[in-house]
């Protein structure tokens, strides 16, 4: 019987349509990509890198404002790629439960527990009509205690899943194409591998060399897994070394 | 639940009698990764199809197949988001019940529960039902057991039963090989080959043997 969604209101509340699908859900994926940035996250060996686009739209713009890294808590990151306000959003609630983690159970929350919490919420949202999905994918990465390095990816269907290498945004195919070659026979990347494999991967997916002010790097290390954001100098050393290996 | 300006059910009655979201969340199920269950003389086994979007994902952090209690697991086709959410509230559900009697949960009590947490979403305010169908399989004193649960919040008692793509075709290749007094080794063999008929390559399956041996 082709009645239809019944009022049409399927297309702007989290109700299902005839076909089984969650347009509201599709629509915030569009959402990520109409922000214009593509990240991409590498989990090596021993560490975890991830690599998103820095465009600062004004020049008057203060540029240390703009950023889609957050720590979460001094162990863990996030990298926002999407609607920033919904962002800030999601890493303010994020950076809460850690800490109430933190305090309840003695312990840091583990990276996975955070991602899962992240996603069950984007379940909620995706389920009760009165909140909208968010337009936001988040890259959590971190050094678990068990595991080692880590890096998992939420989406705003409430999707969370680890990752060997990942990412999100406008050119989410092409770079997920490209680092699938890269990591078809399981490599282990020490860290310099690690963070240049990141960030010659969105060289080549947006086919254009960056200048260190133009991209973002966040990273942790076994030997020290504190998430930390790289210095321009940093970026720079890294950007000459993939110049001369030529990747 | 929900926000008081949604205070009215977002699943109603079409002129035909029909609740349309439930059919539409059925939809979705049937577009699901395929999973199935058969119960056997001395046990039950569920299965799936663990297809991942990409190489580049972590198969140890996929688990479709999760417990419920020690003797009760469950399976799904459909949204892996609102499985997770069905999988916190019945271990939850099972966990108060051992509290309160200082026995493990019967299958059936728990089917029950889950089933009418997915009704809830089919009347509440401001929600919509859940877009997964379930297969619990469980053994208690009543034997081994195999339930499924429909996005409507209705159950049933099964020997053998399929969901999600290709259901048609796993159904007819069960009702063909199912025996009453089939052994659980039997019943994980026939599993895999109806996995196998319509979905797993050779290939796949070979891989999963691998691991298991």
């Amino acid at each position: 019987m082709s009645r239809g969604s019944g009022a049409g209101y399927d297309r702007h509340i989290t109700i299902f349509s005839p076909e089984g699908r969650l347009f509201q859900v599709e629509y915030a994926f569009k959402a990520v990509k109409a922000a214009g940035i593509t990240s991409i996250g590498v989990r090596g060996k021993e560490s975890v890198c991830v690599v998103t686009q820095k465009k600062v739209p004004d020049k008057l713009l203060d540029q240390t404002s703009v950023s889609h890294l957050f720590p979460i808590t001094k162990y863990l990151g996030l990298l926002a790629t999407g609607m920033t306000a919904d962002a800030r959003t999601l890493v303010q609630q994020a950076r809460n439960e850690a800490a109430e983690f933190r305090f309840k159970y003695g312990y840091e929350m583990p990276i996975d527990v955070l991602a899962r919490w992240i996603a069950d919420k984007s379940q909620v949202y995706t389920q009760h009509a009165y909140m909208r999905p968010l337009g936001v994918v988040a890259m959590i990465l971190g050094i678990d205690e068990e595991y080692g390095p880590q890096l998992f990816k939420c989406d705003p269907a409430g999707h969370f899943y680890g990752h060997k290498a990942t990412s999100a945004g406008l050119k989410e195919q092409e770079a997920i194409n490209f680092l699938e070659k890269k990591m078809k026979n399981d490599p282990a990347f020490s860290y310099e591998e690690t963070v240049q494999t990141a960030i010659s991967a969105l060289q080549s997916v947006l086919q254009e060399d960056f200048k260190a002010t133009e991209i973002e790097v966040g990273v942790v290390r076994k030997e020290n897994p504190v998430f930390r954001v790289l210095s321009t100098e940093e970026i720079d050393e890294n950007l000459t070394a993939i110049s001369e290996l030529d990747i | 639940m929900g926000d008081s300006q949604y205070s009215f059910s977002l699943t109603t009655f079409s002129p035909t009698g029909k609740l349309v979201q439930i059919e539409h969340a059925l939809t979705a199920v049937g577009s699901g990764q395929t999973s199935l269950g058969i119960k056997a003389a001395n046990g039950v086994v569920i299965a799936t199809e663990k297809k991942l979007p990409s190489i580049l994902v972590d198969e140890t952090s996929v688990q479709k197949i999760q417990l419920l209690t020690p003797n009760i697991g469950v399976v799904y086709s459909g949204m892996g988001p609102d499985f997770r959410v069905l999988v916190r509230k019945s271990r939850k559900q099972a966990e108060q019940y051992h509290r309160l009697y200082k026995e493990p949960i019967p299958v059936t009590q728990l089917v029950r529960e889950t089933a009418a947490v997915m009704q809830e979403f089919t009347q509440s305010g401001g929600v919509r039902p859940f877009g997964v169908s379930l297969l619990v399989a469980g053994f208690d004193d009543n034997g081994p057991q195999l339930y499924q649960v429909d996005p409507s919040g209705s159950y049933f008692s099964w020997k053998a039963s399929a969901m999600g793509k290709n259901v048609s075709n796993a159904k007819t290749f069960l009702e063909k090989r199912y025996t009453d007094d089939m052994e659980l080794d039997d019943a994980v063999h026939t599993a895999i080959l109806t996995l196998k008929e319509g979905v797993l390559t050779p290939a796949e399956v070979d891989d999963y043997l691998g691991e298991v041996e």
